[in-house]
């Protein structure tokens, strides 16, 4: 059970945004995703929501009573949450961490003061919720990582990081589904496809759903590229 | 033989653009669609076309095309100095091609973007609900030479004595200095009072950072503002950097973000915002 404060203001023409009173923590994205769907159920809206947000999409239109929508967004927050387990997929990600795929792995591995085998030992060995996809398209926001592993973003952003790659940037470990620019250092790289723009479901993660990482080889790594391209 | 028609020269930065992508924000799918919505509109009520038909959005200097097959077409938003053959296309004003005819838009003046459209609409695939080319969601990032571009079926004609009039035609701007209102974002608070009199009514300019993601602004606004936990962000939602740059989300911009939002754009503003390019400057006005 829990309940918590927070603010309605509207964001341009036709959108609410809910601003919660509390930092972000994984009872907050339990509850997200149960008002979330309760939102989007009632309002018929698309809802996005990130550490301690809620934005109700394209909810105002020219003959929309604002006060009346407040009053009623506000009453559906405001009812208690009785079960605040979400059961999330746990996603398990092969990773290779190899510098053949990682133009800065040896870098990274130097500034936190690690070894290669220390890093990924460390990587592999926790669990990481995920809080809200965002960035990029299918890109996970994720939480948890382990403070040793904790590096400051580059100070200059590399132009294209790889699709697949896995990287850290400040406190966070996250994936890039596709090419893209970027200030975040990777450390490995997965021949999983994570977003698929032509497929009904085209992200595989979900807000809710939990990733852990284990090491694979160069040849494991080619045989997974392999046998998603057929 | 289904009508289409084939690039001779892509442009500057062409791309096919609809309303957009509704409901993936919650996947990190960017909303894409015609950056002038006002142009779009227009456009495809002239020829009949469902609200939301796709059709070539054109940037700074438009494409050479030939017609595959007889095409109404028009061309809408900024003056594009068009010519059908030779003969010179007005904007506003559709426009019966006969195939193998060649279209030649050049240099696009009073505003940075024109709409090409034709009845019937462009017909592609649909990618996640919308025609909207966004690299590399969608396969094509923008018009190359060689391509061939199908059509969907028109109903141009079907009501002939429809008459459109108006008083201007799109986002593109006349007067000397536009105005471009705005409401106050969710961190517009935490600036101080000096800072918020420097958002109100005080000129702006476009830098040489400008698409269809995001258009960057000259002017400095030095803060000490913190920056927030990663939060939804809108096109027309105005981002404040450490650095005091301003940076105003457009169509293709991300659906969340990291730096204080102190302002966001009232949403019919955006298509004055659409036709703006590097060194256009407008009036910021605080409703």
């Amino acid at each position: 059970m829990c309940q918590y404060d927070f603010h309605i203001c509207r964001l341009g023409d036709y959108s609410l945004l809910i601003q919660i009173d509390s930092t972000p923590s994984k009872d907050l994205l339990n509850w997200l995703l149960i008002k979330k769907g309760d939102l989007s159920k009632l309002f018929n809206a698309e809802v996005v929501h990130t550490y301690n947000e809620l934005l109700l999409k394209d909810c105002i239109s020219i003959t929309t009573n604002i006060d009346s929508l407040i009053n009623q967004v506000s009453a559906l927050l405001n009812v208690r949450v009785s079960n605040n387990d979400c059961n999330g997929v746990v996603h398990q990600i092969p990773v290779c961490y190899s510098s053949l795929y990682t133009p800065d792995l040896e870098e990274y591995a130097l500034q936190v003061k690690r070894t290669i085998p220390e890093i990924i030992k460390i990587h592999t060995n926790r669990e990481y919720p995920i809080y809200f996809l965002g960035f990029l398209p299918g890109f996970p926001y994720l939480e948890n990582l382990d403070a040793r592993l904790h590096l400051d973003r580059k100070s200059v952003p590399s132009r294209s990081i790889a699709r697949g790659s896995v990287a850290i940037g400040g406190t966070q470990t996250g994936i890039y589904p596709q090419d893209s620019p970027g200030g975040w250092h990777v450390i490995g790289r997965t021949p999983i496809s994570l977003f698929d723009a032509t497929k009904a479901k085209p992200s595989l993660f979900n807000a809710g759903d939990t990733i852990t990482f284990y090491a694979i080889n160069e040849r494991e790594y080619e045989k997974i590229a392999m046998s998603n391209n057929l | 033989m289904k009508p289409s028609i084939s690039i001779l020269h892509p442009g500057f930065y062409t791309t096919v653009q609809d309303n957009g992508r509704e409901g993936y924000a919650l996947l990190g799918v960017p909303q894409s669609g015609a950056m002038d919505k006002h142009a779009f509109m227009i456009a495809n009520a002239i020829l009949n076309n469902t609200p939301g038909a796709a059709m070539l959005e054109c940037t700074l200097l438009g494409p050479t095309i030939v017609f595959n097959h007889d095409i109404n077409f028009v061309i809408t938003g900024s003056n594009a100095g068009a010519t059908l053959d030779g003969a010179q296309v007005m904007e506003g004003v559709p426009v019966l091609a006969k195939a193998k005819q060649v279209l030649k838009m050049s240099k696009i003046s009073g505003g940075s973007r024109s709409y090409l459209a034709f009845a019937g609409g462009l017909y592609s695939q649909n990618i996640l609900g919308s025609k909207s080319w966004y690299y590399p969601l969608t396969p094509q990032g923008k018009l190359s030479v060689g391509m061939e571009l199908p059509l969907g079926i028109s109903r141009y004609g079907a009501s002939k004595n429809a008459h459109l009039k108006m008083q201007s035609q799109s986002g593109v701007i006349n007067s000397s200095m536009a105005t471009i209102k705005v409401y106050r974002g969710p961190e517009f608070s935490k600036l101080t009072y000096n800072q918020q009199q420097q958002l109100s009514n005080h000129v702006f300019t476009v830098s040489n950072l400008w698409n269809r993601m995001a258009i960057q602004l000259v002017e400095i606004l030095p803060n000490a503002l913190k920056s927030i936990y990663t939060s939804p962000v809108i096109p027309g939602t105005v981002q404040l950097t450490p650095s005091g740059k301003l940076i105003i989300l457009m169509n293709d911009c991300q659906t969340t973000g990291g730096y204080p939002r102190v302002l966001q754009v009232v949403d019919s503003d955006l298509n004055k915002l659409a036709q703006m390019q590097q060194g256009s400057q407008f009036l910021l006005c605080v409703t």
